[in-house]
């Protein structure tokens, strides 16, 4: 929806349950502050929602009281910027019914918006352009912001149906509608964390028969379930769309054994509810009551290496995408990690096929059996995302530890950052287990270069990082100084903050190196027949000029550097390129893979744990 | 003067040159190089080499519908048929690859064939290197149906070093009653020869596709599991 001419065109009214829905900050920081401005216009706010928000900045419930105080932030910036009137008074009725009122009372005036996250008084308001006893030639228009932080229009029709269904699932929750966001927040409960593996559980379980397409299963739960179509197979079994739309995992003969029983017990003594988390719901039987399989939610997407971890791809998905996208998703893939983290829940086989992204901020966590719950290893892992410390050991042998996970998180979060890169894949490297078990991280962090980043966009890409997040996989990958989870959090809030500010680049594959604007100045190719102008950090062209070196923009140092390297493969027989050969190239006085100046944006910005918004950016400019 | 002449090389080679740098840069996906090195003699002629061209088919097909391997297997095939051996296709992305056409004649210049094969993998190799994409040590696939009509003795000494050494991977396959397994064995001191079951050469791509998508799926680095070679060896 295009905000702007909405601003322009209608007043805008906005109720308390939207001023306090985490989903739309993005739009109220950002998006509606901006088209304010242009169009000079400001939000309509009845006094009462600031009476309501201040009542529940006293609310006993944290998550409210934490939602309220964003709420009375934003609101406050709003009056500060004055983009915002209110009027009424606390003496008016309740939001709803003074909402009411306004529009009735101005519908033949103006064009009128409400944005609400209440269905009901959307509903309400919505019937009055149905009035026929007033006739007018305005409209209301009724609005909400959606769970992706979209502004969009609501759909009675269609909200009709889904509603229904959720109140036949969850008929047993919390009735009270007037408070929307809703504050049951569930205690935690951490399980265990094993000491040692279980041993002599291992062997097969006596079964039967495996349920196959369109048999029945039976589970205690659910009861008997059709399966009604097969949406995957992997190496322990199959998977099946289940007549009551969950999914359920039949296991081969082989892998149905007392250890998975066990364990999948323990997952479900342990329920966990939270979208994403695809956890275990419950056992499944086959007719004759022999385990062999569970239920789970079902997942939406696809896999983050079918769908981002090769550029074609990324781009044929997700064709909108920015570098501010990727750090969003990784954001989302984190907090469900805190989430298991916080529990003593160990993922173990973190990895790519094991994570579907629907987008930026729905992602599921699939395969949760083989999740590392208490004394139960998990059995299966990948190269990449393993710690150089357990290489080649054997996964079901051993419990891996919170360490080895956090290597799992940097790398995960590495080829979200730089797609599908693997940290430690370099120039004359090897296998991906060789150089892991290698060590070394071949990025550079200032003066500590190794020359051997690889080729391509992958060294403009870490360039282009701030200097916190370059700093945390330094110190993960390099210094064996793992980040946990909840710091790897912070480190991409501050770069989703840095590259909302501007500070730094939103391109998903930026084509050169990190110039700071203070620092950028051009130069003229000096490669024969170029003579393109092109833009260099303004220490490095001075550098180069003392040194005597020739100035060379990017596209010219590549095609050098191609045909460099095609000469040394294919030049003359038998003359395979010699380290010799390729450090004389590198020593030119272009080292495209050295990064020396660092900028770090974020530093001059002070503290940058705060939101970051167009808002403030906005007022900041006006402060001094 | 030879330089010289290098430097300049026809345009055409240095643009196919940088788009295969521009795939290896696009899709930072572990590689997994095959070397499929073929007979093509005169005594493939008929239906041993219809066969054949049916199981190459097949296994670009299976490996192309594989998403992950897809994105890993690079496939080179080398011909040795007539006087010289041929490289029917060179490695880059298998999605831009054209299923090549074999067909039989002349004799069977193996040695020469199989250096072929090993210099294009070293290519390969190196081209990763430099670049900086991780890779899994080369697969070489050696299908005869008969001798070699040249001499062996350098290019199976290279290719059983690398072997030994853990860096290559040989496959070598006898087609028929005429196939000179001993010979074979020269090249690969780790995996003995098999013979294929009559022209099943379907089986043993089918076989091959599914070691290919193991392998670019691994779990644990080299000790992957390759699935049991069913239906096509002669043991």
């Amino acid at each position: 929806m295009n905000i702007q001419k909405i601003v322009a065109k209608y007043k805008i009214f906005i109720d308390t349950c939207t001023w306090m829905f985490p989903q739309a900050v993005h739009f109220l920081e950002n998006e509606l502050p901006r088209a304010l401005y242009s169009q000079r216009e400001t939000v309509k706010l009845p006094v009462r929602v600031i009476d309501e928000v201040n009542k529940h900045l006293k609310s006993e419930i944290k998550e409210t009281r934490y939602k309220a105080r964003k709420a009375a932030e934003m609101i406050k910036l709003y009056i500060r910027g004055k983009i915002l009137e209110g009027f009424g008074s606390s003496a008016d009725n309740f939001v709803d019914q003074t909402i009411l009122t306004v529009f009735t009372n101005y519908r033949t005036k103006y064009h009128l918006a409400f944005i609400t996250q209440d269905r009901k008084l959307a509903q309400d308001v919505d019937n009055l352009n149905r009035q026929k006893s007033v006739r007018s030639n305005k409209h209301i228009l009724v609005l909400t912001i959606n769970q992706f932080g979209q502004l969009s229009p609501w759909n009675f029709n269609l909200q009709e149906s889904n509603i229904q269904e959720l109140m036949k699932k969850s008929s047993h929750k919390s009735e009270n509608k007037k408070i929307p966001f809703s504050p049951s927040r569930e205690k935690m409960k951490k399980l265990p964390l094993g000491k040692k593996v279980k041993v002599g559980i291992d062997h097969p379980l006596p079964v039967l028969e495996i349920p196959q397409l369109n048999q029945l299963i039976s589970t205690r739960r659910f009861g008997p379930l059709r399966l009604i179509e097969k949406v995957g197979s992997g190496g322990e079994g199959d998977i099946y769309l289940t007549s009551n739309g969950q999914i359920c995992k039949i296991y081969k003969k082989t892998s149905i054994t007392q250890a998975k029983l066990e364990k999948l017990c323990i997952m479900l003594k342990y329920p966990i509810d939270k979208s994403g988390i695809c956890w275990p719901q419950d056992l499944v039987f086959n007719s004759r009551q022999q385990f062999v399989g569970y239920i789970m939610p079902k997942a939406v997407g696809k896999p983050l290496q079918r769908s981002i971890f090769v550029k074609p791809l990324l781009q044929k998905n997700f064709p909108y995408w920015k570098r501010s996208h990727l750090v969003q998703l990784a954001l989302a893939i984190l907090e469900k990690i805190q989430y298991l983290h916080e529990r003593n829940i160990i993922i173990g086989d973190l990895n790519p096929l094991n994570i579907l992204i629907k987008n930026e901020r729905e992602v599921f966590l699939v395969d949760t059996d083989s999740f590392q719950i208490a004394e139960y290893p998990c059995p299966v892992g990948t190269v990449n995302y393993t710690a150089p410390e357990i290489q080649g050991k054997k996964f079901g042998g051993f419990l891996r530890s919170f360490q080895h996970e956090y290597f799992a998180v940097a790398t995960l979060i590495f080829m979200i950052l730089l797609p599908g890169k693997a940290p430690f894949a370099q120039q004359d490297g090897g296998s991906p287990q060789e150089n892991i078990k290698n060590g070394n991280f071949p990025y550079p962090l200032g003066q500590n270069t190794t020359g051997k980043a690889p080729d391509g966009p992958w060294r403009f890409i870490w360039s282009h990082l701030p200097f916190k997040t370059k700093e945390a996989f330094y110190r993960s990958f390099k210094e064996q100084e793992r980040l946990n989870t909840m710091e790897w959090i912070q480190v991409l809030k501050h770069y989703e903050y840095t590259i909302s500010k501007g500070y730094l680049s939103d391109e998903l594959f930026p084509q050169g190196h990190k110039i700071p604007a203070e620092k950028r100045t051009t130069a003229i190719c000096q490669e024969p027949y170029c003579g393109k102008e092109f833009d260099i950090h303004i220490d490095r062209k001075k550098q180069m000029v003392e040194n005597g070196n020739k100035l060379i923009c990017y596209k010219c140092q590549e095609k050098i550097q191609e045909e460099k390297l095609m000469k040394n493969l294919y030049g003359t027989e038998n003359e395979i390129t010699s380290k010799d050969q390729m450090g004389s190239f590198r020593s030119n006085g272009i080292d495209p893979h050295q990064d020396p100046f660092l900028f770090d944006p974020s530093q001059m910005a002070g503290n940058t744990n705060q939101p970051s918004s167009f808002l403030q950016n906005f007022l900041n400019r006006f402060k001094s | 003067m030879m330089d010289h002449f290098n430097a300049f090389r026809p345009k055409h080679d240095l643009e196919e040159f940088s788009l295969s740098r521009q795939e290896l840069f696009d899709n930072p996906t572990a590689r997994v190089p095959i070397c499929l090195v073929l007979d093509c003699s005169g005594s493939m002629w008929g239906e041993p080499i219809s066969e054949l061209n049916k199981g190459i088919q097949l296994f670009m097909k299976a490996i192309r519908q594989d998403d992950i391997a897809a994105h890993s297997a690079e496939i080179a095939v080398v011909s040795f048929g007539d006087e010289e051996p041929k490289c029917e296709l060179n490695f880059t992305s298998i999605g831009n690859q054209a299923i090549p056409f074999l067909t039989a004649s002349g004799r069977t210049p193996m040695g020469a064939a199989v250096k072929m094969g090993l210099d294009m993998l070293e290519k390969r190799k190196k081209m990763y290197s430099t670049t900086g994409v991780d890779y899994y040590q080369p697969w070489l696939v050696l299908m005869t149906d008969g001798a070699p009509t040249d001499d062996i003795t350098l290019a199976a000494e290279r290719s059983s070093e690398l072997a030994n050494a853990k860096k290559l991977t040989v496959f070598p396959i006898g087609v028929g009653s005429a196939a000179d397994l001993q010979t074979l064995a020269k090249f690969s001191p780790r995996r003995t020869p098999v013979r294929l079951k009559g022209l099943n050469f379907s089986a043993f791509f089918e076989w091959l596709s599914k070691s290919v998508i193991a392998v670019s799926q691994s779990t644990i680095g080299e000790s992957v599991k390759l699935p049991e070679a069913k239906g096509w060896g002669e043991l």
